[in-house]
Formats: C-alpha cells, structure tokens, sequence
C-alpha cells in the first residue's frame, strides 16, 4: 500500500518547483489493504528546502498536515508551498514524505524543489556556479538566445520601459523571461539579486561577476563561463565599479529609504514608489563605468540582470509591506496615456507590435511558457505583472523572492 | 518562519529609518520636475570654477537620469554637448567619464580625441589601455590598423585590450593562433587570444583547444579556459561535436589533479549531452 | 577624410556643382572604401547639407528620402533635412518621412553643425538634427500638408520627449502647415513609413556568379545556381552587426514575412538573404539572426553567405555597399527578383520595398517561365 502524491506542473522529468505561494496538490491510497480509510501524516523529511502544507490556501501553513485517505483511491485535496526562510539549496533537496500516522511506516514520497531568487552575495559556491554556466551556455559566446535579451533593451526600445509607470511591470517580465530561458538550460536556477545598498565582496570575484582590470574589462577565473561573454559580436565584459567592492556604492538609495518613497503606511501609493527609477535604480547604474553606465548598453553586461533583480525584489517587498498586490487597488498602480504602460496593456515585443510608437522589430517571440504556471500568458500584460505570487487568487508568476513572503 | 512576526520585525526596520532619517531631505533624483533639476546638473558640470567633486556628481547624476529614457529625452542634446565641453576639461576622472559616455555613444569627436590621444601620446586625455577600450565599443570604426599598431608597441594592459578589439578583426586570426599556442606568453594574453580566435574561426579554435586540452605539458588555466569556450562559447550547441574530443575531454578531466580543469571538463561533457 | 571635406568646401563654392555632389553619395565610391561608418556617415551629412544651397537635383532626391525613412544617425538625417530645402518640387513623400524622423530620432537628439567638417563642440547657436527636421517641414508649407495630422498626433502622444525650442519649432510647423491650403494628400504611408521604393528593371543576368559558392545557415555548401534557379527569387543583401535597427534587422524581419505571404499564396519562390559580411557571419550566426526575426528556415528561404569574397555579388547587382577595415560601412537597401532562368527582373534599391510590389514582382518573373 502506498500513497501517490502528485502537484500539478511538474516538468518532464517530473520534477516540481515551488515558491512561496499555496499550490493545490492531492494524495491518494494506491493499493490499499484493509476496508477502512487510513490516516496519513504529511512532513519533510529532506535536508534541504522545506515546505509547509495547508487545507486552505493561506499563509499559515504548518510543517505537518494530517490527511485521511478513502480506500477508493479518491484523490484528497491539500496545498503546499515553499517554507518562508527555507528555500533548496539544490535539486530535489525536499521531500515531502508521508507516513501512517502514528507510525514511521512510510508510504510516500515526493521530491521537490523550493526555489527562489536569492541575495548574490550569500550563494554558495554550488548556486553560483550553476547560475553562471546556465547563464554562459545562454550567452553561447554570443550566438546564443540571449542576443534577443539584448537587443530588447536598445535605445529603440527605451520609451517601452522607461520613464514611466510600465517602467517596473516591464522588467519584471523581462527578467522572469530571462530566467525562464535559464531555467531551460538548468531547472536548479534562479536569478540571484545584487543587493546595492550593501557590500557585496563576493559578487565582485574572478568566480562570479568578475574582477575589474586598471583598463575597465572585467576579468574572470580561468575556465569561467563568462571569458567567451560576447555582445553585438564583440568580446568581454566592460565593468568597473565606481566604488570599493568591500563595501556598497555610496550615494544610493537604502532599502528602508526606498520604500519609504511611495508615502507611509497606510496611504503608499505607486506613483511615488515609482520614483526608484531615478534613485537608486539609476544611480546603481552610474555606480560603475562600462557598458550599465548607459541604457544602450546596460544589457550587455550580465550584471544588469542581477541590478534589476533587485529593483523587482524591492518593488515586490514594497507590494507585500503596504499591501500593494492587486491591480484593482488603484494605489497598486497609476495610470498612463503612454501605450505599454497601462493595466489592460500588453508589452512590447512579446505582444509583437511593430507599428508607431513602437519599435520597427520585435526580437524573442512570445514570452515563455513554464510548467509550473500558465502565466503570465504568451502576451502579458501590464497588469498580470503585478501580482507576482497570486496573493489575490488564481496562477502565481511561479518566482518568488527569499526575503518576500506571501502573506494574504 | 512566522510571516506575521517577519512582518512586525521589517515594519519596526522600516519605521527605524524612518525617524532616524536625516532622510534624503532632497527629492529623490528625478522626482522633481526635470526642467529644474537638469538645467542646474548642467551648469554645474559645465562650470570650471566648481570643485570637481561637485562636477563629477552632476555628471553622474545626469547620467542616471538619462536612464529616465523619454523623460530625460528633452536634454539629451544639451547633456551629449555639455559632455564633448568637458571631454577635455583638466579634471582626469571628469575627461574620462565623459568621453566613456561619449564614446559608448560611438560620438565621432570623442572617437578623434581618443585616437589623437593614442597617435600622440603627449595629447592622451586617458590612459593608452582605456582608450583603446572606448573605441572598442565601435566595432564599425576606422580604429582597427591603428590599433595593430598600438599592439605591437604596447605593454601590459593595454596590450591585452588591444587584442580584445582585434578580436573583431579576421585578419587578426593569425595573430591568435600564435599567440594562443605559445606557452611563453602571458596566462591573460593566452586567454584571451582563445577567446579571439574563437570569436573569429571557431573551428579552428576547436582544433588548437583541442591540441591544449590533451597537452599535460600545458599549463592547468590554459587548458580549463580552452574547455570552458569549447562548452559554451561554441556557437551553437546543436553542432555535433567530435566524439574523439569527448573522449579526449574524458580522460582528461578523469587523471587531472587540477579542481578548475575538472569542473570545465564537467561542464564541457555536460554541454555536450544536451 | 579631409580631402573628401575640402572638395565639398570647394563644390560648395561653385555654381553647378550639384551633380558631382551627388556622385559622392554612392555607397561603393572607392573614396569610401577603407574608411569607418562616422567618418562615411560624417561626409555623407557634409555633401547632403550642401544641397541646400547647391540645389538638390532629382538624382539626389533617393538619397535625401533614404536618410529621413531609415537614418538612425542625427547628423546625418538632419543633414538630409537640409538638402531637402534645396529642392525645388518637394517629392510627394517627403513631409510624411519628415514626421517619422521626428518620430524615430526623439529619443536621440543631437547637435548638429554643417558649417564645418571636422566634430567638435558647438561653438554659438547649436542647433539640433530635430530642429532642422522642424524646421524644413515649416518651410515646405502648403506642400507638407498631408503630414499634419501625422504631426498632430506624434506631436500629442510623444510631445514630453521634445526640448522647449524643438516643441517651439514643431508649433511653428504645424502652423505654417494649418495656415496653408489644403492639397490632396499624397497616399503613403501607413505601417511605418513604407512606401518608397518603386522597382527598377535592370536588364542584368546573374547567371555570371551561377557557379559562386554560397553556405547556407546550416552550413549547406551550395552554388547559387543550385540555391536559385528554377523558380523565382527574391534576394536581398543584409549582415548582422549592422547598426541601424531600421535597416537590416527590419529587412530580414520583412523577408521572413514575404516568406510566409509566398507560402500562403501558394507562390513557389525562393526568399534569401546574402551577407555582406562573410567573414564574421558564419553560419551559426545567420541561423540565430533568421531565428531571432522568425525566419522559417527552408530550402526556399535561406540565409546565406559568399565562401569566397563578396565582391562578384557586389558587382553583379551593383549593390550599394562599401567596406571599412573590418566590415560594412555603409549600404543602402537592396532588393533584386530573379526569374527561374537567374536573369534580374526587378530591382527595389534604397528605400524600403512594399510588400505586396514584391510579390507582383515575383509573380511576374513566374510567369516568364510559363511562357
């Protein structure tokens, strides 16, 4: 007799991952023995992630869940999701595991993995690794899918994410679809954050994000994914931080003072969230010499991604703080006349517009699809951008960030 | 970990900063109408009487802002002239952030003052190694035969930045191959002649990476460095690669005592299967 | 370059000389060959801003058009906005190609100056490549009239990206256009500004290079013949690092479309692409290019390199295209069908081909070998 635990999006190796938000998943008897219905008990049992089950969708779940089994083979419904603060540190590191209860009889189990985008700075060794050969293999020494990334950030582009509201609902599909592409290459992935506004020495290495020479050319350790980095057919990574590496760029924006942009609690609003645009986003930019200095070139240097991670995760932490997840919630939000930039819109280039204003070409395609979610859709929209763990009901964007919970 | 108490504990941090603020008391940059900020940022660059620490802080004000994108559109052509002003002013650090701006911009003047600069080198506004960075970034530029020049006479780093530009260059393909296969040179200028070559005719980078990996006479970076761009600075993963340098790769990364020739090897064979 | 500036200064001083101007536009002048794109783009803006005083002639009207649908390059498309002011009849689709340079280069405006060669920073009075833009469309007035609403509507949606003086300008042009009778509007342009190139027949046969060597994206060693013959061809020339969005990244996007509209019309046509830069495209990067733009990869629709040099092509189509030290330096658009027998039967250069033009184009040269 054993039981069957299954959660729906598994890719197809099986595998599941999690973020912090409720999935509905269901255990059911399979071989049963006896006529009455037998009692279950749900836990962790890896050594790894941790998850915490549920009845109900909610942010209270408990790391043990007692089930009742009908010998029918009936499918009992229960929700699980990633334990807040306990994220996997690699592949299937938790085990969701089912025991009679009372007993230590095992009679099921499900590997899963809870993944997150993490602080750079605190990766290990292992994450690091994985994050920056998926994102070498990506590059592909330039002939590879991320000429698209880049060539969607180009001054073209620019009216299409910057200097106005859609500026931050557009780079947070942006990156999902970055890192999508990475989870393709290796599923173990997600994109790590670079903290600016505190020191991150061991971002700055020849094993991760690279050394700076006394020219501006960023250098790596021999045999590191990033030593055949290539953009617009040209070799290597233009980068030297403005600041000492020991310690965070000065001048910046602090957390706590960037979510204090949009006015205090209760009455935050996003307008005057958005103002991070200019500060810190943009002075993390000018923090360095090279190619973040300049929105043309900003994408060429894989750093970007893990400054804008940032940006994403604090405006996340800003949504979850003042409870900011709903587009309904006209202060979740402000309005536009710019196309792009509006709730019902969809973005450019995964909507394919070609015609005025916008952009004469539309590189990538659609946006990708994951097994873990159906959205945000093939075309997002601004507004499905929004709420990233589904606070308000329905299919999460399926990436979460290891210092915003979800919280109803 | 209990979401309500992580939330309490954040709440009374953010609250924390708040009153401790000696808080911003200016507006976030770009907050305020930009038809007052920028014209001021402007002035203060343009102005030689101000101490540079100031200058250099408006210029990296204005190019955070320039990050507003069509809200910072209307200055644009008033902040590219105010940058040629300064490109040449005496401040070393001012010079050289404005003409990176420039010539990130493939601006035309800052590319002549930089060449200016290498051909004589009394003019230099910036060090010979920078200046050979920031006209890389116009591959479409007339700079390449000088830069061979600059190569032949350049030491250091300099030298190496050359070669990054020549990598652009196919008829600096020779100059890579011997470069990479001469194990008197300098590790960085080893390295990056494998990444030029590859850049210019990957398959004969394969052939010579190849030759390297299989050297137990060559030193450990080269050889790790050769097998990370065989793994993933090749083109395309879909090419079929020789089964005879999986083998190679194979018994390569099994008999190493070297930790980074075994982990590119892995992450070689691992490319490989697909 | 110098020398190529002091013979624009010296023609400049002359009566007549606006025909030799014109001769220094050609992209495959050997006084080009060898030389960088700023400093190619850098004379090209000083010969065309001449035309404003040396008045443009008809054979220079392309040229100007060129620049203001496609220039990604404010000196230069100012420098177009300029020539334009010498002309004596406006062609019809210049004030339509006027807004939408003010429309593409809005995020990049720049000071620009023709008084003197050589780059440098503005001495009094700078004046931007939008202002010229401006400009130029005030002074065409009754003639810019179909424009305005076009104008009218950049002018609202997109206004906060423009300076004070350039909104200034833009008001001063659309009054000078309101003010003005009104003429029948030139029908144009309506998916961004196509409208241009109107086929040329060129008696030509590419059967000279019918034994040129070609490698495909996948690596597949062909002959041209063997890629071509047999059924009708659209070709045009193209290379990925090229630098303006508008042109080669545009084209292949356009080509991968004419691609699909052959198919759904049951049109058995050959759709290619041949670079100019066979060196540094090698086959992997002209699949990721073709892909990235939805490019159906076929034995009909390829993306193709020269083994050997360019030239033959060059010269057999007589392309307009010129080289620096490492790669193009500038090139205009170029289009060319082929019947099933190789001969050229339409030619669409410089400015941007219509879709369905194409199409006839190819069903016409189809129908050469019915007969």
């Amino acid at each position: 007799m054993n039981v069957e635990i299954r959660i729906p999006g598994a890719d197809a190796l099986g595998r599941v991952f999690l973020t912090w938000t409720p999935i509905r998943a269901t255990a059911r008897l399979l071989n049963p023995v006896g006529t009455a219905p037998i009692r279950i008990t749900l836990r962790n049992a890896g050594s790894g992630g941790r998850v915490r089950f549920a009845t109900t969708r909610t942010d209270l779940g408990t790391p043990t869940l007692a089930l009742t089994l009908p010998i029918d083979g009936t499918p009992v419904r229960f929700f699980v999701a990633g334990e807040f603060g306990r994220p996997s540190v690699s592949l299937g590191d938790a085990i969701i595991q089912a025991r009679r209860t009372g007993t230590t009889t095992v009679l099921g189990r499900k590997r899963v993995t809870v993944r997150v985008r993490k602080n750079a700075q605190t990766l290990s060794p292992a994450e690091r690794d994985r994050f920056v050969a998926a994102f070498g293999t990506l590059n592909g020494g330039g002939a590879g899918r991320f000429r698209d990334f880049r060539d969607m950030h180009v001054l073209p582009a620019v009216a299409e994410a910057h200097g106005d509201v859609g500026f931050l609902p557009w780079h947070r599909a942006y990156l999902l679809d970055l890192e999508r592409e990475l989870q393709a290459i290796d599923p173990a992935v997600a994109l790590p954050y670079w903290r600016f506004d505190q020191a991150a020495p061991n971002v700055f290495t020849r094993e991760f994000m690279g050394v700076s020479n006394s020219a501006g050319t960023v250098e790596f350790a021999a045999g590191h994914p990033f030593n055949t980095w290539r953009t617009d057919g040209a070799l290597g990574i233009s980068r030297s931080p403005r600041f000492a590496t020991g310690s965070a760029p000065g001048g910046l924006r602090t957390e706590a003072q960037t979510l204090a942009l949009g006015g205090a609690a209760p009455n935050a609003t996003y307008g005057g969230f958005a103002n991070m645009e200019g500060d810190p986003h943009g002075l993390a930019h000018t923090s360095f010499t090279g190619f973040l200095r300049a929105l043309g070139t900003a994408a060429r240097d894989p750093l970007f991604f893990m400054l804008h991670a940032n940006v994403d995760r604090l405006w996340a932490k800003w949504q979850w703080v003042h409870k900011r997840t709903s587009p309904a919630e006209a202060r979740a939000f402000a309005p536009s006349s710019r196309v792009g930039h509006r709730i019902p819109d969809t973005m450019w280039p995964w909507n394919g517009v070609t015609s005025a204003p916008r952009p004469s070409t539309a590189p990538g395609g659609t946006f990708p699809a994951s097994r873990s979610t159906s959205q945000p859709g093939l075309k997002p929209q601004v507004g499905e951008m929004i709420d990233h763990q589904a606070v308000g009901g329905g299919p999460p964007l399926a990436f979460a960030y290891d210092d915003v919970p979800f919280e109803l | 970990m209990d979401v309500a108490k992580y939330r309490e504990r954040y709440e009374a941090q953010l609250a924390k900063a708040a009153t401790s603020a000696e808080e911003s008391a200016a507006a976030p940059l770009g907050e305020q109408n930009l038809e007052e900020q920028v014209p001021d940022l402007l002035a203060t660059l343009q102005n030689r009487e101000e101490p540079v620490a100031s200058r250099t802080a408006a210029l990296e004000a204005l190019a955070a802002l320039d990050f507003l994108g069509p809200r910072f559109a209307p200055f644009r052509a008033r902040y590219k002239e105010a940058l040629r002003d300064v490109a040449t002013d005496q401040p070393q650090e001012l010079r050289a952030q404005a003409l990176e701006l420039l010539a990130i911009d493939k601006d035309p003047y800052a590319q002549e003052l930089l060449v200016q600069g290498l051909q004589e080198p009394t003019d230099a506004l910036v060090p010979e190694a920078q200046a050979i960075q920031l006209l890389g970034y116009d591959d479409h530029a007339e700079v390449v035969p000088l830069v061979r020049e600059v190569y032949e006479r350049a030491t250091g780093v300099a030298r190496e930045e050359a070669l990054r530009v020549l990598a652009t260059d196919p008829e600096s393909e020779q100059l890579f191959t011997r470069l990479l296969k001469d194990k008197s040179e300098k590790r960085s200028i080893r390295q990056l002649s494998a990444s030029g070559l590859q850049s210019l005719n990957p398959e004969a980078f394969d052939e010579t990476a190849r030759k390297i990996v299989a050297d137990d006479d060559d030193y450990n970076d080269i050889r790790a460095t050769a097998l990370a761009a065989l793994a993933h600075g090749r083109e395309a993963r879909e090419t079929p690669v020789d089964p005879k340098l999986v083998e190679t790769v194979q018994k390569v990364g099994e008999s190493t005592r070297s930790r980074s020739i075994r982990s590119a090897a892995r992450r070689f064979l691992q490319s490989t299967e697909q | 370059m110098h020398d190529l500036a002091a013979r624009v200064d010296e023609l400049r001083r002359q009566p007549d000389s606006a025909r030799e101007l014109v001769g220094m536009l050609f992209e495959q002048s050997p006084s080009y060959a060898g030389r960088g794109t700023n400093e190619a783009e850098r004379v090209r803006g000083y010969v065309l801003a001449s035309f404003e005083t040396a008045g443009l002639p008809p054979e220079g009207v392309p040229f100007v058009l060129e620049e203001l649908e496609l220039g990604n390059n404010p000196y230069t498309v100012a420098a177009a906005a300029r020539a334009l002011r010498g002309a004596r009849e406006v062609p019809a689709d210049a004030p339509a190609l006027l807004v939408r340079a003010i429309e593409r280069l809005r995020g990049a405006d720049d000071v620009v100056s023709f008084d003197r060669f050589t780059p440098g920073p503005a001495r009094a009075d700078p004046v931007t490549a939008l202002t010229e833009l401006a400009r130029t469309l005030a002074g065409l007035g009754p003639d810019a009239r179909p424009a305005l609403d076009e104008l009218r509507r950049l002018v609202e949606s997109e206004g906060g990206t423009f300076s004070p003086v350039v909104t200034a300008e833009l008001a001063t042009a659309m009054n000078a256009l309101e003010g003005a009778r009104a003429t029948p509007a030139a029908g144009c342009c309506s998916e961004h500004g196509i409208g241009g190139a109107t086929p040329v027949s060129l008696p030509g046969a590419a059967s000279e290079i019918a034994a040129l060597a070609l490698e495909d994206q996948d690596g597949s060693r062909l002959s041209f013949f063997e890629a071509f013959a047999g059924r009708p061809t659209a070709l045009t020339f193209f290379y990925t690092r090229c630098q303006n969005p508008e042109k080669c990244s545009l084209t292949v996007t356009r080509l991968a479309r004419l691609a699909r509209s052959c198919e759904a019309q049951g049109l058995d046509a050959n759709v290619a692409g041949i670079t100019y830069d066979a060196a540094f495209d090698r086959p992997a990067r002209l699949r990721g290019y073709g892909a990235d733009r939805a490019m159906a990869f076929s034995d009909r629709c390829r993306l193709l390199r020269t083994l050997g040099p360019f030239d033959p092509i060059q010269a057999t189509f007589d392309l307009g295209v010129g080289f620096g030290p490492v790669t193009v330096n500038r090139h205009r658009l170029d289009l060319v069908v082929l019947d099933p027998a190789l001969t050229v039967t339409a030619q669409f250069e410089r400015r941007l081909w219509r879709e369905t033009a194409v199409l006839d184009a190819l069903l016409a040269a189809a129908d050469v070998q019915a007969r």
